[in-house]
């Protein structure tokens, strides 16, 4: 039986006056028992989101997500799910006291006895390194001790599933590295499923057997074909980029650790380049103007008329750029304005609307051409 | 600055012979504060930590009422309250009137906005990580909503204190409820404003210095019930 099951799970912000815009979107998703998935993608791109549904933190306004083959929201016992699945938070939050008592907090809201609160917590505070520090005030700790200390009130609760967001978020290199070791012993010696979210390549490589990415609130599955992608996202594949040293400026502000790029080069081989198409800036090109990518239009279509668009930044208008000797993006424009087929245009990218992934099927053969895609 | 000296050394000896009228002003001050603070807070804690933690309709319209209130002259309260207990008014049959419990309802009018709205914002501040934080750890609703009071108490704490310094150093709900009776309803600070007009300078400032070691004296108390429990 897997963990987690969930189907067509959809939550989206409140907005007065009906539906609002959707905040995560995901189609399937399975998540096995004792398995490790990380969750890449930008920031805002629905990750945490994501986990607060699967930690049961806040109910999907549609479709079913199933907790070890049972859906809790509808069974009315989601504080139990909560308790077997905790959380750690982005930011990290203690209570007022010392370590021990916050380490205790899970136990306790268990009810369990005070003697057993007591065991799990000093041994959750073994489990991170901080059973020596278990007498100091909350207020007195360095912002890793604190993740740490953090990270061991949500495994006194000995629940089966962690679910980690950003886990190593704001630690030097030494304590994230320390973290993921931890993280992978847990997920060894008890069996525990973790799910986390990463910006970092490395890291969900490194601990994870499987990656899935976000973008725009919506999950892309690992294996993902262009027709999931939908119009949201146009995908690069087979990218070396020791061999297209010219197309790293596009990402060199990307919102990636600097170790990042050093794992992606030729060690891994080949990545899948993915840029949210409402995130590439397309303007007229002009000579002698600076930055940007030069590329022409090859097609040009409106995606919904102008009067469907429900928010300002609903945008109607997708292009498909061929980009000189690369690949072809695909760009969702508000309105095409001077922008024509055939127009040469310069193109942009926010940095944090970059990523990259392991190429799907693994590596490709030397000297794939970029852009394999449409 | 002759007279200033003049009246500590006049404050000194009204409070070492515990002169009988200067008694009798601070007790029924300290009492109009403390059962008005007492009241008002047992309605605007729960008011504002429920305006802090549901949504519900109408809730941002009570919030700015709620600020607009903050400012309302104390002459005002005391006249709104007036119009209810004066012999004419609704609640005029229970002869509330320039009596201690009239005063004690005005005051408690008065600060019920005050108490609430620094409940909200204490709640507030500490809430929205708190609460999250809990209940990703487990926490049910109401083990969570205990926590948060828990981490704002001293928040709460100081709004409440906020409302007693309000109630000790009033006068005008106090002047208009109480009608500054002496051995019924005069206060310090009703006694401070007929000594002024009766030209009895010293003695005013005397009762001023009074009320301030009074006013200390309490918020020293609770301040160190705060920095006691943050120790903890």
């Amino acid at each position: 039986m897997s963990q987690y099951l969930l189907e067509r799970v959809a939550r989206r912000y409140p907005q007065a006056g009906g539906a609002g815009r959707d905040a995560l979107r995901v189609p399937q998703l399975q998540v096995e028992q004792g398995e490790i998935l990380a969750v890449l993608g930008p920031n805002g791109s629905g990750k945490s989101t994501l986990l607060e549904t699967m930690a049961f933190l806040a109910r999907p306004d549609e479709g079913r997500l199933l907790f070890r083959g049972r859906d809790p929201w509808a069974g009315g016992d989601a504080l139990q799910a909560r308790r077997r699945c905790p959380m750690l938070l982005q930011r990290t939050v203690l209570f007022s006291g010392s370590v021990q008592a916050n380490a205790s907090f899970g136990p306790r809201m268990l009810g369990l006895s005070a003697q057993e609160t007591a065991r799990r917590a000093h041994e959750a505070l073994r489990w991170v390194g901080m059973e020596e520090l278990a007498s100091r005030r909350h207020d007195e700790l360095s912002g890793g001790e604190a993740r740490r200390v953090a990270l061991a009130r949500i495994l006194a609760l000995q629940g089966e599933v962690l679910l980690l967001d950003e886990p190593t978020a704001g630690l030097d290199v030494q304590a994230a590295l320390e973290l993921e070791k931890l993280i992978l012993r847990l997920n060894r010696q008890r069996g525990t499923t973790v799910i986390l979210t990463s910006h970092s390549l490395r890291q969900a490589t490194k601990l994870a057997q499987r990656i899935v990415t976000m973008a725009d609130g919506r999950l892309i599955p690992a294996n993902m074909d262009n027709r999931t992608l939908g119009h949201m996202t146009r995908v690069a594949e087979g990218w070396r980029f020791q061999d297209h040293r010219g197309w790293q400026h596009l990402f060199r502000e990307a919102d990636l650790a600097r170790d990042d790029w050093a794992d992606i080069g030729p060690r891994q081989g080949a990545v899948q380049v993915a840029v949210c198409a409402t995130d590439v800036l397309v303007r007229p090109w002009e000579e002698g103007a600076a930055g940007g990518l030069r590329g022409e239009v090859r097609a040009l279509r409106q995606v919904h008329s102008p009067a469907d668009a429900r928010s300002e930044g609903e945008r109607s208008c997708l292009l498909r750029v061929g980009l000189a000797g690369g690949p072809r993006l695909r760009a969702l424009l508000g309105e095409a304005g001077r922008i024509t087929l055939g127009t040469p245009v310069s193109l942009g990218f926010r940095p944090r609307s970059v990523y990259v992934l392991p190429a799907r099927g693994g590596s490709s053969p030397n000297g794939t051409a970029p852009g394999a895609g449409r | 600055m002759t007279t200033l000296f003049e009246a500590l050394a006049h404050a000194l000896r009204l409070v070492l012979t515990l002169d009988p009228d200067v008694m009798q002003y601070a007790a029924r001050s300290l009492l109009i504060a403390l059962a008005a603070t007492t009241g008002a807070a047992l309605f605007a804690v729960p008011l504002g930590v429920l305006l802090a933690e549901r949504e519900f309709f109408g809730r941002r319209l009570a919030v700015t009422a709620l600020n607009t209130l903050l400012g309302v002259p104390t002459v005002v309260v005391g006249l709104f309250v007036y119009a209810f207990i004066s012999r004419s008014g609704p609640l005029g049959d229970m002869g509330l009137l320039f009596r201690v419990p009239g005063i004690i309802l005005g005051e408690m009018l008065l600060i019920l906005p005050i108490i609430t709205a620094f409940t909200l914002t204490a709640v507030t501040r500490v809430d929205r990580d708190i609460r999250r934080t809990a209940l990703s750890l487990g926490a049910s609703q109401g083990q969570a909503l205990r926590l948060v009071l828990l981490e704002s108490r001293f928040g709460i704490l100081a709004a409440v204190i906020a409302g007693f310094g309000r109630v000790i150093g009033e006068v005008g709900v106090a002047t208009i409820l109480g009608g500054n009776a002496d051995a019924f309803t005069r206060t310090i600070t009703t006694a401070i404003v007929l000594n002024v007009n009766m030209g009895r300078f010293e003695v005013a400032l005397a009762l001023g210095l009074v009320l301030l070691t009074l006013s200390f004296c309490v918020n020293a108390l609770l301040h160190l019930v705060q920095g006691a429990g943050r120790r903890a």
